[in-house]
């Protein structure tokens, strides 16, 4: 008899726990996150806290590789068979959007939580005046700076420049100290001029800076303006004076900056991982380094883009409302403090950006201020990579063939109007 | 019993001729009738008859002359230096001056043939890097991007290229000029006849077919070259190594226009019909050669 | 007499030294880099020799799990894509080769064709029949795929080799009562296997190299091959790690180059078996 006991106790046990998974409702997410090393730990454990202060939603995620994520999303949703929740990046949010992918949120999400968003991110995941989507994980280009170089050259490494105009003398005084003792050559700045879209999509934050903008009000492409021409010029000139490395991408400038031969980076949170492997002595690396926030051009403001990662809810989806609360843990505190506490993850939300988990370093404080005012990716449109891959082309053809800025842009114009219509 | 023998003889060919036609057969009237509609990925639902504006599309604008002549270029540089080089190390390593030797050189020239185009691009590359690539600092380049340039990145990506390909062209041509018998030259050097006259007279008839081949297939990789370039330029700097395989690539995949993508293919697809004949007639040349 | 033959050697052998030097240099500075830490990789002085070796990109590249993943994919899609075309080659090959039938050039000249037949282009249409049909993300998708690639080539190849055994032997066999199945497989086909050895080495190392279908058919990580698992996961989203994608290139190279070194002999005979016949 005593045998028989634990044993009921345990088929009980199975029993109750079949009947209760059966009432669980079951919604899945697709990400990537689940599928690249630094997320992987941190993304499962932010899932299992969900299901356990949640149990009646039981969460299956569907992990894609990010190059090949967009592709994926558009095939699925086209034939009914997205996850219930979507991650996407700003840029992959505008194809979805094209395609009807994305529920429309307005009246799903709490009103508290869309307040707590900052408008600058809450209109980059607004299409057609709906909320088609929440900001998880903003990404601000910010300013990184070397401080050794800083001091070699003789500038004060606890001052950055705070304009263009500083930035651009600073920049060329670091040059000045030619080569290292082993040949490197030093360059100024970094500064993403060629290759790939990613480039064209961080100009964006300098064209704004200069006066300059890509989409019109109607949201179609006017790139033919004196602050673009100027943008153009700036980087053509600060090329050939070798200020900037030609022709490089985000990938290799990383590279140069954690070897201590870029002396400023522009470039956005998420970078840091890879410059502190890069440096080859991991974190240690930030204390050779200081970020600051972009300098200020003709707006009279610190402009910048961000790039980020959010999250929308399937439009055919019939488990909205779990797949609703799912999201609005993922943005919650709890959450959002262990992400930040594993890999340095911003907040989109007023609120939590200013918990003081948040806030730990002085590199966090400066990504926070730089949320304040970095500006959306102009990326509504679905065809929005392929029109940066035109610009990066443009910028290719300034800086290294050497075409007139004017000619370039009018020839860009036409074929980037000819793909929005 | 005649019809007992053809039932065999399909039984033989039909997996193989299955397998073909669902694979290329297939695909080739799926991609025809895709380059006569409106189909993006973006919209995979709704399929629209758009009256062959895909068609009239590739050929507005110079993009695909364009390609297409790059891929000539391309073709043409790499398959020739390939030959050059291939021949001469061939004849080098067929020299009777040469004894034990001759396997420890063979090692080393062929061994680059044996690493995947995946990795001849991710070495290369780094070789090109600017700041502190080899090639740069080995040539007094300094920080000169051979990638990114749209002077030297055709050139570069050849160079690749070659590198990877040649160690096959040597190995095949080496092949053929050991089945040369040795009684034709000293014949030919009893006549009289100098080495250039021997090559030209005996060498280059004896291997001909070989060298048909070879080149015919080195043509064929390199006209569908895509890891190479995907890896190591992506089509750029600006348009200077968009080739026809990365500009189909990049219309129909990265532009997710799918009908315009299919269009350019089928250009493509006429094109290969008029090469196909004049390869077969090489072929069939061949063989009566043999 | 003597003095010219000197010379000549000479030429040679320094000839053949540069060219040896120039070939080989790119892979002694994949290796010896791949031993160096990143701090060393991305910057100048460059070194020539190793000082102090370290395994850490080895570590990094290997610690994951992913690569042996990507290797073993690799080999099962490589291993069946030989299978299958040997199996498809073999009987296609013997048809053409022993029977005459109206047609039979034309076809012949056609399957050798397709190869020519750009694979983007039919990437389109396999990448919308595929999903249709839920074979994305399969073993079966990348060996259709590559036994399309390796078949027509083969086909050729083996069908010069069975023109060489005369049908005699097949007609005597007959005679004695054997069946045709039985006369393929037991007579026949060990007659040709320096040829099916060819197309085996053909089909496996092209089907090694493949990049394009790796990289479009396949969007599960742990299903990724090679080719594609090197550029997707050590090229870098964010930053060009060379210290780890040069020790994935040497860790995906060093095995083939090896086996190469050790069984040249059968390695240059199969390579060559198909274009030369002595």
């Amino acid at each position: 008899m005593k045998k028989i006991l634990p044993i009921l106790l345990v088929l009980a046990a199975m029993f109750s726990f079949t009947a209760f998974s059966e009432n669980a409702t079951t919604i899945t997410m697709s990400t990537w996150l689940a599928a690249e090393d630094g997320t992987k730990a941190i993304y499962q454990e932010m899932l299992d806290d969900f299901m356990k202060a949640n149990p009646d939603i039981k969460v299956e995620v569907v992990a894609l590789p990010f190059n090949q994520t967009k592709d994926q999303v558009l095939l699925a949703g086209g034939s009914g068979e997205a996850a219930d929740v979507i991650m996407g990046n700003s840029q992959m949010m505008g194809a979805f959007n094209a395609a009807g992918l994305c529920a429309t949120l307005d009246e799903l999400l709490s009103p508290e939580l869309i307040e707590d968003i900052y408008p600058g991110y809450l209109s980059g995941t607004t299409y057609d005046g709906e909320i088609r989507a929440v900001s998880w994980a903003p990404h601000p280009i910010v300013l990184y700076y070397n401080v050794e170089l800083f001091e070699k050259a003789g500038l004060d490494p606890k001052a950055p420049p705070s304009t263009w105009e500083e930035t651009i003398e600073y920049a060329r005084k670091i040059t000045e100290l030619g080569q290292d003792e082993n040949g490197n050559v030093i360059y100024g700045l970094g500064i993403p001029t060629a290759k790939v879209t990613y480039s064209a999509t961080a100009l964006n934050g300098i064209l704004y800076a200069f006066g300059g903008r890509f989409l019109d009000e109607n949201g179609m492409p006017a790139i033919v303006n004196d602050g673009n021409i100027k943008v153009f010029e700036t980087l053509k000139n600060l090329t050939d004076e070798k200020i900037l490395p030609k022709a490089l991408e985000i990938k290799d400038l990383r590279g140069l900056f954690a070897t201590g031969q870029v002396g400023m980076l522009f470039d956005s949170d998420a970078g840091l991982a890879a410059i502190r492997a890069a440096s080859g002595i991991g974190a240690e690396f930030d204390k050779g380094i200081d970020v600051a926030i972009c300098p200020v051009g003709e707006t009279g403001r610190s402009e910048t883009v961000y790039t980020e990662h959010q999250l929308a809810v399937y439009a055919q989806s019939d488990k909205k409302e779990a797949a609703v609360r799912l999201v609005e843990y993922l943005v919650g505190p709890e959450a959002m403090v262990k992400y930040h506490d594993a890999v340095g993850t911003l907040s989109a939300r007023k609120s939590v950006s200013s918990l003081p988990e948040m806030n730990l370093t002085a590199f966090d404080e400066v990504f926070n201020k730089q949320s304040e005012t970095a500006s959306p990716l102009p990326a509504a449109n679905p065809m929005f990579d392929s029109a940066m891959n035109e610009m990066t082309k443009a910028m290719e053809r300034v800086i290294i063939a050497g075409e007139d800025v004017k000619t370039v842009l009018e020839e860009t114009q036409e074929i980037l109007v000819s793909m929005y219509e | 019993m005649r019809k007992k023998r053809d039932w065999f003889m399909i039984g033989l060919l039909s997996p193989a001729m299955i397998m073909l036609t669902f694979t290329i057969v297939i695909p080739v009237i799926v991609v025809v009738m895709l380059s006569m509609f409106k189909y993006s990925l973006l919209n995979i639902n709704t399929i629209k008859w758009n009256n062959f504006a895909n068609y009239t599309s590739v050929l507005k604008n110079s993009l695909f002359f364009d390609s297409f002549l790059r891929t000539l270029i391309y073709v043409g540089s790499t398959v020739l230096l390939q030959f050059a080089i291939g021949l001469s190390m061939a004849l080098l390593l067929n020299s009777k001056a040469l004894n034990r030797s001759r396997s420890a050189y063979r090692t080393a020239l062929f061994l680059p043939w044996t690493v995947p185009s995946m990795v001849a691009a991710v070495v290369w590359m780094f070789m090109y890097q600017p700041q502190f690539g080899v090639v740069n600092h080995m040539f007094g380049l300094k920080d000169f991007n051979l990638l990114g340039s749209t002077q030297t990145a055709m050139l570069s990506v050849i160079i690749t290229a070659v590198w990877k390909q040649t160690p096959l062209m040597m190995i095949m041509l080496l092949s053929a000029l050991q089945t040369v018998p040795a009684d034709l030259y000293e014949a030919a050097s009893i006549d009289g006849a100098g080495s250039f006259m021997r090559f030209k007279a005996i060498t280059i008839p004896a291997i001909m077919p070989v060298i048909k081949t070879v080149t015919l297939s080195s043509i064929i990789t390199n006209f569908q070259m895509f890891v190479l370039f995907f890896t190591m330029t992506g089509g750029g700097p600006v348009r200077a190594t968009t080739t026809l395989t990365i500009y189909t690539y990049e219309t129909a995949f990265t532009g997710y226009n799918l009908g315009k993508g299919s269009a350019i293919g089928v250009y493509w697809l006429a094109f290969l019909l008029i090469f196909s004949i004049l390869y077969n007639k090489l072929l069939s040349t061949k063989e009566i050669e043999y | 007499m003597k003095r010219r033959a000197m010379i000549s050697k000479t030429l040679t052998h320094s000839a053949l030294i540069l060219l040896s030097l120039l070939f080989f240099f790119p892979l002694y500075w994949m290796i010896i880099t791949s031993l160096k830490p990143n701090s060393e990789i991305l910057k100048l002085p460059l070194r020539f020799f190793v000082t102090n070796p370290t395994l850490e990109n080895f570590t990094r590249t290997f610690e994951d799990g992913l690569f042996v993943i990507y290797y073993k994919n690799n080999i099962i899609v490589s291993a069946l894509t030989t299978l299958v075309t040997i199996f498809l080659a073999t009987m296609a090959s013997y048809a053409f080769s022993r029977y005459k039938f109206k047609g039979s050039g034309a076809l012949q000249m056609l399957i050798l064709s397709t190869q020519m037949f750009p694979a983007v282009v039919l990437l389109i249409s396999l990448y919308t029949m595929y999903s249709k049909l839920k074979l994305l993300n399969t073993y079966a998708a990348l060996i259709l795929a590559c036994s399309t690639n390796a078949l027509p080539m083969s086909i050729w190849m083996l069908k010069s080799f069975f023109d060489t055994v005369p049908s005699s032997l097949e007609e005597s066999a007959s005679l004695d009562g054997a069946s045709k199945g039985y006369t393929l497989v037991k007579i026949i086909i060990p007659l040709v296997k320096p040829g099916i050895l060819a197309v085996g080495l053909y089909s496996f190392l092209l089907s090694w190299e493949d990049f394009l279908w790796g990289l479009n058919l396949v969007t599960k990580i742990d299903m990724r091959t090679l080719a594609s698992g090197i550029s997707l996961s050590y090229l870098g989203e964010s930053a060009y790690d060379w210290g780890k994608a040069i020790s994935a290139t040497v860790a995906a190279a060093l095995p083939v180059m090896i086996a190469f070194i050790f069984l040249q002999k059968n390695f240059i005979a199969g390579l060559t078996a198909g274009a030369v016949k002595g």
